[in-house]
């Protein structure tokens, strides 16, 4: 992260800022260069108008206070001021709503770029704790209309009619004495400096800010949430939950505090800059007066100038300040954008048209930024079409043997081969296009049912409902009002159907089915949502489902995998028993002990002899 | 609700937990209005020191003054900002936590209640969405401001010309009925962009939650997800373009309507300095008085108008929120009642149940009773009744017909913190907190038991888990909320709500389907432990696995909401019955 380096940096982060800026304004050229013409008209209306007010005033009181006033001329020169300074304005109303909405599409599809991104990296990225946490001020960039790019594109599209404005205006004060531009001048570059301070200094809290923020708001998801209604009652909560929301308020205010009064006491600093220059700039106006060289219409004239030009000098000022304090954000962004997230091992074609052989050659593996071994030294080789069973306690490292066969993490030591290929030695899509998998706990996809089975926009409708028969899902999604293309989940069509948590699994494992291609199968608890008269149905039906295919089957529940080639034990990350239940059985140890502790309960009420 | 009614409740919610942003309010309003008048008058000032031909050093002192005062109202007006600054922080999450405490306070069944869901996720949506009560509080700001400024330069021009005053105020007026009119139009198009951003809640939350991102890879559903979201992008913006339309008519329009002040306001004041046909004479100085002061009677007679408008739509957004913070508190919490020692029976008489906005009868004519030291486990497929029957003796639910009795009387008549001090529970859906593990377990005493904590710690093994965190028992658990809290597994957590039941050492303890999370071993060791660990409590027992009622004393059968059987294991397996069939099925898989 961007940290504050001292003066040698400082030409460095300079040069950064202006690169950003230029990237910016590329961006629109790009994508969307009709914006030019918009702000351009803008910048060339609103750039003018206070110019108009200026001699408009000066020209009114001059006639009003000249020798002979004629009523009808000053009538007149009100009525072409007053209409000439409404059209203007109106040219740059109209040019700016015509060009906002382009900005919000331009950052919307930014987003889509970064969602891109997110879904395609590593997925390593998603079970590191500080991964979102560092980026989160790239995804603050894009997150609204007012702040972030967007807030600073059109900062520019104003700004471009202010510095207008700001030239003209002092090259007219400048006419009577360009001290008084000077001074103002001076007088705002206090305040842009105050405000760089304060925006410096707000960066360097975010974290501070964010946390208290985000703890805050997650107490407040937390205690209004429904679902800890029960809880809360039944263990009497009430208390201690609001007790410590106060207490994150009062953390949160303490920081907010913090920044509050660091920008009170540097707007201490721009108020007496700013009060300073006007003292100079009345001083110098009266003493034009009182020496002759002014009327009162150009001292009516100047004080209405240099109001304009303070208070445009102002706005510009908030505008550079705002977008400095923005740019950050937006760097942060592109460092996003420019980062490579994935990791490719390979590039290597690799295919297989028949069930694969899977070997995992003394493969070690422990997360990224951890020590603690998950697998150690562990050595397993599943044959072509071969059913295995993946058993073993939570936490004894089934769900980790899995993602590293899916190529989601790579192996600290060791091997794993694909019929005899490093899977480290292929192009990682090749790898994952071989495997189907049916996880634990997923919930498909806001799309119609056909495209959650064929995880696409493109459909085959026949190998859907195949699928879908398969599984016995068929007859309830014929029943649905739009069949196979009813939405699923409520959440972007509310006439969409939310299946239970049997139906569910009952779709993911027709996803599974459908996949093309694939030559190995890995479920990972699938029956855990369903009913023991379901489950009884999907485990006949598995090797059907299984297709011969090269199958992993992960329980935690012994009697479930009765219908594998195989079965492996885990214990402690590495291989504790592996054969047949029969042999399991045979051996003793820790699977028979699993398997009597769990069947005892049946066994002894049944009154059915053993 | 109307929107005077919502606005009742937040002026009466704002003043009840923080009045001094009411005082902050005023204070600025002066601050502002001080400053607009100083303004207002400085041209007239020196013009007039001018006309008069005031002497250097009369123009020097009234210069000095100036800053002096324009230097005081700054330096006041940013004290003023940073406290309002921080008022507002505070104020909206004490909005916010106000809202929580009226969740946590209110009788149950409204949170199982549809209806109030959809309310309490609009009343979030908004506040989330939106930034209603942020913006709500902004605009009370500016209203306040406006309002006091409106008024003192009301106070000059009246003394200008009251017809003048009266007649550009009108036309004033009609900018605001524009901007009222695009403010409508502007809902219309807003209320087709909620739907919308709803979506792209949910396209963010694939990207941003780890949960999906599995599938997400090996099904490559990036392709599908990137392709709608590009449609979405168009369909917005073509929304965001109209609604840009719109707004540039709308201030099209309204700038027309001030340029005809501003050519009414010029003209007058111009004929007012060059003849006396309208009124007397004024000077020059007196000419750039009432043209600031008119532009500012405008600009604070819109912005008051405005900001009126605002609020109004701020609290349209914030009905939802209303709607929810009236429903009363829990009529329960602060009733007298019985005091309860423990538990002897329980009793079901004749209790029928139906749940609140919803049809079927879930529990029909149910009648039984539990002595105290029975395990009961209830059975039944799904839906059948059996968490109903446990919520209702929790109290949550009152019964639609019928009577719930524990030793002989009502459980209505006893005071409810008495009540529930004697029911430990831990539901299919519990729920830790984010508080320390010893915080999580300890929910009754002031001071934790930690030798209690650590036998049963001991009892349902996680003594080395626990000990092996660095922070040990007083590691937090929420990670999304504190950066050193830990993660515990799903079995894990599980078993931290166990203990959490345990603790507590209530005469009856209810688990519903505490197990299914873990694997056999460890779920065997609860069960082998469970006599012990329940001791001589009363324990009414929810599972889907049938092996779980082996230790029961008896076994409450519920079928289609009515009690089909209540009888111990050997009896119900000597006739033909759902329990038989449930647990024949299971037992199957065991069988060699």
């Amino acid at each position: 992260m961007r940290a504050n380096n001292g003066d040698t940096t400082k030409t460095s982060r300079k040069e950064v800022r202006f690169g950003t800026v230029r990237r910016m304004i590329g961006h629109i050229r790009a994508h969307d260069p009709a914006i030019f013409a918009y702000a351009a008209t803008n910048a060339l209306t609103t750039g003018i108008e206070p110019l108009l007010s200026v001699f408009a005033l000066q020209i009114i009181i001059g006639q009003m206070t000249g020798a002979q006033a004629v009523i009808g001329k000053v009538l007149i020169t009100i009525a072409a001021y007053i209409g000439l300074s409404a059209l203007l304005r109106i040219i740059s109303i109209k040019a700016n709503t015509l060009s906002w909405s382009r900005f919000a599409y331009l950052r919307m599809e930014i987003v889509r770029e970064m969602f891109n991104k997110l879904l395609t990296m590593d997925y390593a990225n998603y079970e590191n704790a500080s991964f979102f946490n560092e980026r989160q001020s790239s995804f603050e960039a894009v997150s609204n209309n007012n702040n972030g790019i967007e807030g600073i594109w059109h900062r520019f599209f104003d700004l471009s009619g202010k510095v207008v404005s700001i030239i003209l205006l002092a090259v007219v004060i400048s006419l009577f004495n360009p001290l008084i531009v000077l001074v103002l001048v001076l007088s705002v570059a206090v305040s842009v400096f105050v405000l760089q301070k304060v925006s410096v200094f707000r960066h360097d809290m975010r974290a501070d800010i964010s946390q208290a923020y985000r703890r805050v708001s997650r107490l407040y998801e937390t205690s209004s949430d429904f679902s800890y209604g029960k809880d809360i009652r039944l263990f009497d909560l009430r208390g201690r939950i609001s007790d410590l929301f106060r207490r994150e308020i009062a953390f949160y205010k303490d920081v907010v505090t913090r920044i509050v009064n660091k920008e009170f006491s540097l707007s201490l600093y721009s108020a007496l800059a700013s009060v300073f220059a006007e003292l100079i700039m009345y001083g110098l106006l009266v003493y034009g007066i009182i020496n002759g060289r002014l009327t009162i219409a150009d001292f009516s004239m100047y004080l209405v100038a240099v109001s304009l030009f303070n208070a445009k000098l102002r706005e510009a000022a908030t505008d550079i300040g705002f977008v400095r304090d923005q740019i950050l954000y937006v760097e942060d962004m592109y460092e996003f954008l420019d980062t490579n997230l994935i990791t490719e091992n390979s590039d290597k074609p690799f295919s297989a048209d028949a069930p694969v052989r899977i070997e995992f050659e003394n493969v070690s593996f422990k997360y990224p930024g951890t020590d603690r071994y998950v697998l150690r030294n562990l050595n397993l080789t599943i044959e072509p079409s071969e059913k295995l069973a993946l058993v073993g306690v939570n936490g004894s490292g089934k769900t980790t043997l899995v993602k590293l066969l899916c190529g989601l993490y790579r192996p600290t030591e060791g091997r794993i081969l694909i019929n005899g290929t490093d899977y480290l030695d292929m192009k990682l899509s090749d790898l994952q296009n071989l495997i189907a998998m049916v996880s634990q706990d997923v919930q498909p996809l806001a799309f119609s049912v056909a495209e959650n089975v064929a995880a696409s926009e493109i459909v085959d409708r026949e190998r859907v409902e195949d699928c879908l028969r398969q599984v016995g899902l068929w007859d309830k999604v014929e029943s649905l009002p739009r069949g196979m293309d009813t939405t699923v989940l409520k959440v972007l069509d509310e006439n969409g159907v939310v299946f239970s948590g049997g139906e569910n699994q009952k779709l993911m494992i027709a996803r599974a089915l459908y996949k093309p291609g694939t030559q190995m199968m890995i479920m990972d608890e699938p029956t855990a949502s369903l009913d023991a008269l379901a489950e009884e149905k999907i485990y006949r039906e598995m090797n059907e489902i299984m297709q011969g295919k090269t199958s992993i089957f992960i329980s935690h529940r012994i009697a479930s995998t009765r219908f594998c080639d195989r079965i492996v034990l885990l214990d402690g990350g590495n291989i504790a028993q592996s054969g047949t239940h029969e042999e399991l059985m045979a051996e003793g140890g820790l699977y028979r002990e699993m398997f009597e502790t769990q069947a005892k309960y049946y066994r002894e009420g049944n009154g059915v002899a053993v | 609700m109307k929107k005077s009614v919502v606005l009742k409740h937040f002026v009466r919610l704002i003043v009840r937990i923080r009045p001094s942003y009411v005082f902050l309010l005023l204070f600025n309003s002066l601050v502002i209005t001080a400053t607009s008048v100083v303004n207002i008058y400085i041209p007239k000032l020196l013009i007039d020191g001018i006309t008069q031909r005031r002497e250097a050093r009369w123009f020097l002192t009234v210069i000095l003054a100036i800053a002096g005062a324009k230097l005081a109202l700054q330096v006041l007006a940013n004290y003023i900002k940073k406290k309002q600054d921080t008022s507002r922080e505070v104020l909206r999450h004490l909005v916010e936590l106000a809202f929580s405490e009226k969740v946590m306070s209110v009788d149950y069944k409204y949170l199982e209640d549809p209806k109030y869901l959809d309310i309490k996720e609009r009343a979030i949506f908004a506040v989330n969405n939106f930034g209603a009560i942020d913006s709500l509080l902004l605009n009370t700001i500016t209203f306040a401001s406006a309002i006091m400024t409106l008024g003192t330069v009301v106070g000059i021009m009246f003394s200008f010309s009251p017809v003048y005053m009266l007649v550009s105020l009108g036309i004033a007026f009609l900018t605001v009925i524009v901007q009222k009119n695009y403010l409508s139009e502007e809902q219309k198009v807003l209320a087709q962009l909620i739907p919308i951003n709803r979506q792209y809640g949910y396209y963010f939350s694939n990207a941003f939650n780890i949960g999906p991102q599995k599938d997400i890879r090996l099904y490559r559903l990036d392709k599908i997800l990137i392709s709608r979201l590009a449609e979405k992008n168009l369909e917005v913006s073509k929304w965001l373009g109209e609604l840009q339309r719109k707004s540039g008519n709308s201030n099209a329009y309204q700038m027309a309507i001030i340029s005809a002040i501003s050519l009414i306001t010029y003209a007058y004041a111009a004929l007012r300095v060059l003849t006396d046909r309208f009124g007397t004479k004024i000077g020059i100085g007196d000419f750039t008085v009432y043209i600031n002061a008119s532009e500012e009677l405008i600009r604070s007679f819109r912005s008051a108008f405005m900001s009126v408008l605002n609020i109004m739509q701020h609290l349209g957004h914030l009905t939802a929120f209303a709607e929810f913070i009236e429903v009363p508190d829990s009529a329960q919490l602060s009733a007298e009642g019985e005091t309860l020692g423990e538990i002897e029976t329980i009793e079901f008489r004749n209790v029928s149940f139906k749940y609140p906005s919803s049809e079927p009868m879930v529990l029909k004519n149910v009648s039984f009773k539990i002595n105290k030291g029975e395990r009961i486990s209830i059975v039944g497929l799904n839906n059948a009744g059996k968490s109903t029957i446990v919520k209702l003796i929790c109290r949550l639910f009152e019964p639609t017909e019928g009577e719930i009795l524990v030793n002989g009387i009502d459980i209505r008549k006893y005071r409810l913190s008495d009540y529930l001090r004697q029911i430990s529970t831990v539901f299919q859906d519990y729920q830790l907190f984010p508080f320390t593990i010893e915080e999580n377990i300890n929910t009754c005493d002031a001071a934790a038991d930690t030798d209690k904590i650590k036998k049963i710690l001991g009892d349902i093994d996680m003594t080395e888990r626990i000990e092996k965190l660095p922070n040990g028992i007083h590691s937090r658990l929420d990670k999304t909320i504190y950066d050193d809290a830990v993660d515990m597994s799903g079995g894990e957590k599980q078993k931290l709500a166990i203990a959490r039941a345990l603790y507590k050492e209530a005469s009856l303890i209810i688990l519903d389907e505490p197990t299914a999370a873990l694997d056999p071993l460890a779920e065997a060791e609860i069960y082998e432990d469970f006599n012990s660990l329940v001791g001589d409590q009363t324990a009414i027992y929810i599972s889907h696995r049938m092996s779980s009622s082996m230790f029961c004393d008896r076994i409450l059968l519920l079928q289609n909401g009515e009690v089909a059987a209540f009888d111990t294991h050997e009896n119900l397996m000597k006739s033909e019955n759902l329990y038989r069939e449930l647990f024949l099925t299971q037992a199957a898989h065991y069988q060699e």
